[in-house]
């Protein structure tokens, strides 16, 4: 194949992934928004060695009030941060704990908590 | 079956032992301080599988079908490898998912449009290397590209995307690669490996003469990638019993 339709190919290719690429990214924003988050088994019992503002950091800075729902889900800047900043919120104090050979909470199985 | 000559058996085990060793890198790699907790004998398990998976595809790159220095055995055997690798990664990762998604069927989450993006770039690596397995397949190969440099070309391409893909998922989900140093050295493998393809490419070392070659090695390939896999099969289920705590 000579080099002018090896670059023309290669053109074609990027320029088709690149409209594709946006376009599934405009849907999964799309998504974000509207897509249910699933159940969450959370026990402040099974948390009471943690300090409160640990979570309900709004306590301290002001960012807002209420459940964690109400800024994290529903503020649109916060939505496509949501499921990484959970995930690794909670996952990240539980694998700490359980590298330090502590007791901690699930690591990763979606079931323990998702049910 | 015809027994092998003395020279050409140990070359074979030699470089079987050099194969394995490049396959399990991932495992001793996962092994080092400080190591990430155990979840459950199938969840890491199968995220060793997913690695291994990812490790054959690397060697792809090593392995890419042309005749190499070492072992000084003929084309057709460099050209079975390269399917046969290919295969295995299929194969692999078809158990990193099927585990995964029989042992936990929420992950089914992460497969859909509003999953994390590292997510999604597995899932695209998935299709991608599943793509470029059947279309390598010479019955579709020749339907779909009459010209074998067209496929050669776009082959090529796709295989860069699906590892670059595949590696920016088993960085961000911070499974066994938690630490920086880890991700550091799993990094700069990957850019080892296709700094050597592209050396191989574009500035192709003068081979053995084709008249020095071993011949009727073309069916070593299997046994040896068969052999690798089932003792790195071994090796991983081994080390996932052994990492949950009693």
């Amino acid at each position: 194949m000579s080099n002018a339709r090896k670059a023309g190919l290669l053109g074609l290719l990027a320029a088709f992934l690149l409209v594709l690429s946006y376009a599934v990214f405009a849907w999964r924003q799309a998504v974000l928004h509207e897509r249910p988050l699933l159940p969450v088994a959370f026990e402040h019992i099974d948390h009471n060695t943690e300090p409160c503002a640990v979570c309900h950091h709004n306590f301290v800075d002001d960012t807002g009030g209420g459940a964690c729902y109400n800024c994290h889900k529903l503020t649109p800047e916060l939505v496509p941060e949501m499921e990484r900043m959970f995930h690794e919120f909670c996952r990240g104090c539980h694998v700490e704990k359980r590298a330090h050979g502590g007791d901690s909470g699930p690591l990763r199985q979606c079931s323990l908590c998702h049910h | 079956m015809e027994k092998l000559p003395c020279r050409r058996r140990r070359l074979a085990l030699r470089f079987f032992a050099g194969l394995s060793a490049c396959l399990a890198l991932p495992i001793l790699l996962i092994m080092q301080m400080p190591t990430a907790p155990a979840v459950g004998v199938v969840w890491d398990l199968a995220n060793l599988l997913g690695y291994l998976a990812l490790a054959c595809c690397l060697l792809l790159f090593v392995y890419a079908g042309r005749p190499r220095h070492f072992p000084p055995f003929s084309g057709r055997f460099f050209a079975n490898l390269h399917r046969d690798l290919g295969y295995i990664a299929l194969l692999l990762l078809t158990a990193h998912v099927g585990l995964l998604l029989v042992s936990e069927p929420l992950l089914l989450e992460h497969l859909k449009p509003a999953a994390p993006m590292y997510m999604l770039a597995g899932l695209v690596a998935s299709v991608i290397l599943l793509i470029l397995v059947v279309s390598s397949i010479p019955h579709w190969r020749r339907r779909i590209w009459p010209d074998y440099h067209h496929f050669r070309f776009l082959h090529a391409l796709l295989a860069v995307a699906c590892v670059a893909l595949a590696c920016w998922h088993t960085l961000e989900s911070h499974f066994y690669l938690n630490t920086g140093i880890k991700a550091w050295i799993g990094a700069l493998v990957t850019l080892t490996v296709f700094a050597f393809y592209l050396r191989g490419r574009y500035f192709p070392q003068r081979s053995a003469q084709r008249q020095s070659r071993i011949r009727d090695t073309a069916l070593y390939s299997r046994r040896i990638v068969l052999g690798s896999l089932v003792m790195l099969f071994i090796a991983a289920i081994i080390v996932a019993v052994v990492r949950v705590p009693v």
